[in-house]
Formats: structure tokens, sequence, C-alpha cells
């Protein structure tokens, strides 16, 4: 069932959300910012590829860099924008919001036409 | 389990999204823990608006804790007072008590003085618009009050006898530091006027009246400049306010009988040598001799 596609993912996440909560491992506060912009890269990233894969378009080496050079960028934003006074990291953040949401109202409007045609045959 | 390899099957790209969920949950984890041990650590990340109300509060606790000290010093007095009325000995060593706290200003005193009121000149010239602050300054320095001219008065009246000065209200004791900060002049570490500075000093008026005014004296330089910068005025009777910092002693001690004597026949054999001519054909001393 489409729904239930959703739900390996996130209880993926929770998994691993939860192994480094209550672990006792930390980062060191100089890298907050760059982990905080990886994990809203990472967030793109997912919201990209849950939509790909609906498309039936998923390509597994256009996903992984995707995840990879968006963060390695993002960081380098934020470390520039750091050095030369100017909140680059903003743009990062604007740019990956816009395409998490841009891509959730995707993958909404693939499910929802779903629904829709699985009423119409059943119907 | 066969649920879930089947969803694979069909959808190739569900582990690798599932991986990376996990990598995000990851993420996301350890900026939270982050930013929870940041906020809670304490001054370096708090915003300016919570820095602004512990400094005020500080400011406060200090306000408090130095009238605190100055009502402690109060009663310490009215203690010695008390106990000097018991008896004789104790009398006689209440009076050295009481000379020692007026001398180190521990002890508010009254008496007859003068006031001494240094003001910046009137005549400054204006900045001209191609002159840097630095060059300004210098241009200036004259038509200002800085800590020296402060620090030199207070010389002068002590030379003169002075036995009690305040500088804006604040007691000169032997730890008193007397600093210019921009326009505010800190005593004690109080911050005060910068101009007008007034000088207050107990002792024999005429003394320092004249120790003031005498030819060549401070009030000639200041004329020099600006006659409106000095002025000195003669007073019947002033009150100077105690010493209302703390005094900690932290380096200081009584120093043991041997030491004393060594240091005091130091400072004999110095008082010697200045008073020794240099070589034998000057018949001046470079040095002036040294006072009683």
């Amino acid at each position: 069932m489409p729904r239930s596609s959703i739900l390996v993912p996130f209880l993926g996440g929770l998994v691993g959300f939860l192994l480094v909560y209550v672990s006792q491992y930390t980062i060191p506060p100089y890298l907050a910012p760059y982990f905080s912009l990886a994990a809203l890269s990472g967030l793109d990233s997912i919201c990209g590829g849950i939509r790909a894969g609906l498309e039936g378009k998923f390509h597994d080496d256009i996903f992984l860099s995707g995840f990879l050079l968006n963060s390695l960028l993002a960081a380098f934003l934020a470390y520039m924008g750091d050095r030369i006074g100017v909140d680059l990291y903003m743009a990062a953040v604007l740019v990956l919001g816009w395409r998490v949401f841009t891509n959730l109202s995707l993958i909404r409007r693939y499910f929802l036409t779903q629904v829709q045609l699985s009423r119409k045959k059943g119907g | 389990m066969s649920v879930f390899s089947s969803q694979i099957r069909n959808r190739p790209w569900l582990l690798q999204i599932t991986l990376l969920c996990g990598i995000f949950g990851a993420l996301l984890a350890a900026s939270l823990k982050t930013q929870d041990r940041i906020r809670g650590e304490g001054l370096p990340s708090m915003r300016p608006q919570q820095i602004a109300a512990e400094y005020s509060k500080m400011r406060d606790t200090v306000h408090e804790q130095k009238k605190k000290i100055a009502d402690l010093q109060t009663n310490l007095t009215k203690y010695q007072e008390a106990a000097a009325k018991e008896t004789g000995n104790t009398k006689l060593l209440y009076a050295d008590l009481r000379k020692a706290n007026i001398l180190a200003g521990l002890v508010a005193v009254t008496g007859p003085g003068v006031v001494v009121t240094l003001r910046d000149s009137k005549k400054l010239p204006p900045r001209p618009s191609d002159m840097t602050a630095e060059d300004y300054a210098v241009l200036t320095q004259d038509y200002i009050i800085h800590d020296r001219d402060i620090q030199g008065v207070i010389n002068e009246l002590r030379a003169a006898g002075a036995e009690a000065i305040a500088v804006n209200d604040q007691r000169v004791v032997a730890i008193t530091a007397v600093r210019c900060v921009g326009p505010v002049v800190q005593v004690n570490g109080v911050p005060t006027n910068g101009s007008p500075v007034r000088i207050k000093a107990l002792g024999d008026p005429d003394a320092l009246v004249s120790s003031m005014v005498m030819p060549n004296g401070l009030r000639d330089q200041y004329s020099i400049t600006d006659s409106s910068m000095f002025s000195v005025d003669k007073i019947k009777s002033m009150t100077l306010p105690a010493y209302a910092g703390a005094t900690p002693l932290r380096w200081a001690e009584v120093a043991p009988e041997k030491k004393a004597a060594e240091a005091q026949r130091a400072s004999e054999k110095a008082t010697e040598d200045a008073v020794d001519p240099i070589s034998s054909n000057s018949s001046t001393s470079k040095k002036s001799p040294a006072g009683p």
C-alpha cells in the first residue's frame, strides 16, 4: 500500500534519532551549525528522493551525490559567511527549505491522485 | 519481514531513503543536543538583553555592598569609641587608632581647608575639519583637565600639609588611583565628572592656599593657557567622606623587627646620599636635600 511505504523511512529516521540522542556522544559546539545545515540538506535529499522514487525516476548515484554535495556546499557557505561577515548560510536555508516544500507538495499530489485513481477503479 | 522485502522489490529506492532518514535523524539529534548544551552553558551565548539585565543586577548588588561597608565601618568606629571610654590604656590606643583611621581615610573627617576647582577651558579651539582626532587631542591637551593635573594638585596640597583629600567627594587613600577614562575621571574606580573637578583638602587654609598661588605655582601655570581652568577657595568647615571601598590586603604584611630596621637604615642612607655633594668642585648638589 502506498501509505505504508512512507512509514519505513520514518521509522528509520526515528531509530537514527534515538540512537544518537540517548548516547553520550556530542559534537563540539563550533561544528553545530554545519551539522544543522547537513540535517536540512539531508531532509531535502530525502524529500527529493521520495518524490523521484514515486515518479519512477530514482537514481541512487544522483541521490547520494546530491546529499553529499549539498551538505558540503551548505557547510562551505556557512563557513565563508562567517569569515566575510555576510549570512551566506541563509541562501542554503532558503533554497533547501523551498525545495523541501516543493517536493513535499509533489509527493502529496502523487498520493492524492493515486487515491483518486484507486477510487475511480474501485467505484 | 516479507512485507518489507516486497516493498523493497517494488520500490528499490526505499532502502536508501530509509538509510538516509536514519542519518538525518542522527544529525538532527546531534544538533538538538548541541544546541541544548550551548544554551545551558550561560554567558557567551546569552542575548544582549539578558546580559544587560545581569549587568544592572550586578550593579545594584555592588551598590548595596558599598552601603554595607560604610555601615560596618561606622559600627566599628562606634565600638572603638565605646571601648576607649573604658580604661586609660584603651584611651591611648584609641587615640592612636583614630589618628591612623583619619590618615588612612577610613573615617569621615571635618575641619577647615580649601577646595581647588579644575575645569576644562572654554577657550577650546574648534576642531578643523581636516584634522584627525589624535592630532586634535595633542593640540588641545593643554585646554583639558587630565589625571596628571589632578595628581599634581594633590601632590602640592600634600606638600603643604593637607591631612585629608577628596576628589569629587571620593576620599583619596593610600590605594587610590585617579585616572582619566574619556570624559570621566575615575577615583577609587568610581566614575565622576571630568569637568569641573573639585579637590577638597583639609588642613591649614592659609598654608594650602599659598602653596597653590605662589609665583610659578599651579595657578600661574594654568593662567598661561586659561586662568579660568584653576581656582582655589578657603572653606571654614567641611566634611570629607570616608573611603567607601573594600580594603583587601593580599600582599602587604607588617614587617618583623629585623626587616623593619634594615628598611629604616636604607632610607636613612638614601637621605645621606642626597645631601652629600656628588663631586668635590660643585657647590650645589644635584638633588635638593630631603625634607624632614
